[in-house]
């Protein structure tokens, strides 16, 4: 059986260690909905959270997951700019195009004021919440996910440079750039992702 | 040991004080409304200070306001 029947991707030109990169991520990411399905079941049930007359419940949001829930739209924008930019001017005009690296950073910069404003905004909602034995529990636990998605995040970049330029035997100048803003990026993404989940876990 | 589960009257006793809302004993008993839901369904075991002072609102003692119960006890 070849690499291109195992995994159909790869037949779209992509090289085999990148289709089982690819296939590792979905993997990984395939445990980890998984496992925190399996931790909320445990945990606090599967069954629907229901009033005396039968209606559903919509738990109100604390002030952590309002804020959570901004960092992860400002960050996936920022990821989306980026990925934007790339394709826009094209991957390989990184390494002399000045306008292109400066977009990137005003991108990847810019998300730290914006989410910033939110943060402060939604801490306005909730003018005197002060953060209790859940929100404690949730934001120790949140690094966990930080810690699992930037390690990914490293992972991916080693591997990919390595099998990619294996046969130059060195990396081009520009990656370490693009690996610092990816972490910062993923770091933060994957925090709000850790709190989000938490508050479903405990 | 592990599927013991806390079973509470924050509900009832809520109501028994003047219909007092959720937001309320929350903001009495230093947490969210959200861990007060999720207490009134169970769905949360609360930490042994929580307990302590939600039962103190209520002018209870914690027995009075959370009992364990073992798996089996209800008929499950």
């Amino acid at each position: 059986m070849t690499i291109e029947e195992i995994f159909p991707v790869a037949q779209a030109g992509m090289s085999m260690w990148w289709s089982l990169l690819l296939a590792f991520l979905l993997a990984v990411l395939g445990s980890v909905a998984l496992y925190v399905h399996l931790e909320r079941k445990r945990m606090r049930g599967d069954e629907p959270l229901l009033d005396d007359e039968g209606k559903r419940i919509r738990l109100p949001l604390t002030m952590q997951q309002t804020r959570a829930l901004w960092a992860l739209v400002i960050g996936t924008a920022a990821m989306l700019a980026i990925v934007g930019v790339f394709f826009s001017y094209g991957a390989e005009n990184y390494y002399h195009d000045d306008a292109m690296r400066i977009t990137i950073y005003m991108i990847a910069l810019g998300g730290v004021p914006l989410y910033l404003i939110a943060h402060v905004l939604a801490g306005r909602k909730y003018p005197d919440a002060e953060p209790d034995e859940r929100d404690i529990a949730v934001m120790h636990w949140a690094p966990t996910v930080q810690v699992l998605g930037m390690t990914f995040a490293l992972a991916t970049w080693a591997i990919g440079l390595t099998e990619n330029y294996w046969t130059t035997g060195y990396v081009p100048i520009a990656y370490p750039n693009l690996i610092f803003l990816s972490t910062l990026l993923v770091g933060m993404l994957s925090r709000a992702l850790g709190v989000l989940i938490g508050y479903r876990r405990f | 040991m592990g599927d013991t589960v806390i079973r509470n009257h924050i509900r009832r006793l809520r109501f028994e004080h003047g219909e007092m809302t959720q937001q309320q004993l929350a903001d009495a008993a230093g947490c969210t409304r959200q861990t007060i839901i999720l207490l009134e369904q169970e769905r949360y075991s609360p930490s042994l200070a929580l307990a302590f002072r939600i039962a103190r609102i209520f002018g209870k003692s914690v027995e009075d306001v959370f009992e364990l119960e073992q798996p089996g006890s209800r008929g499950y």
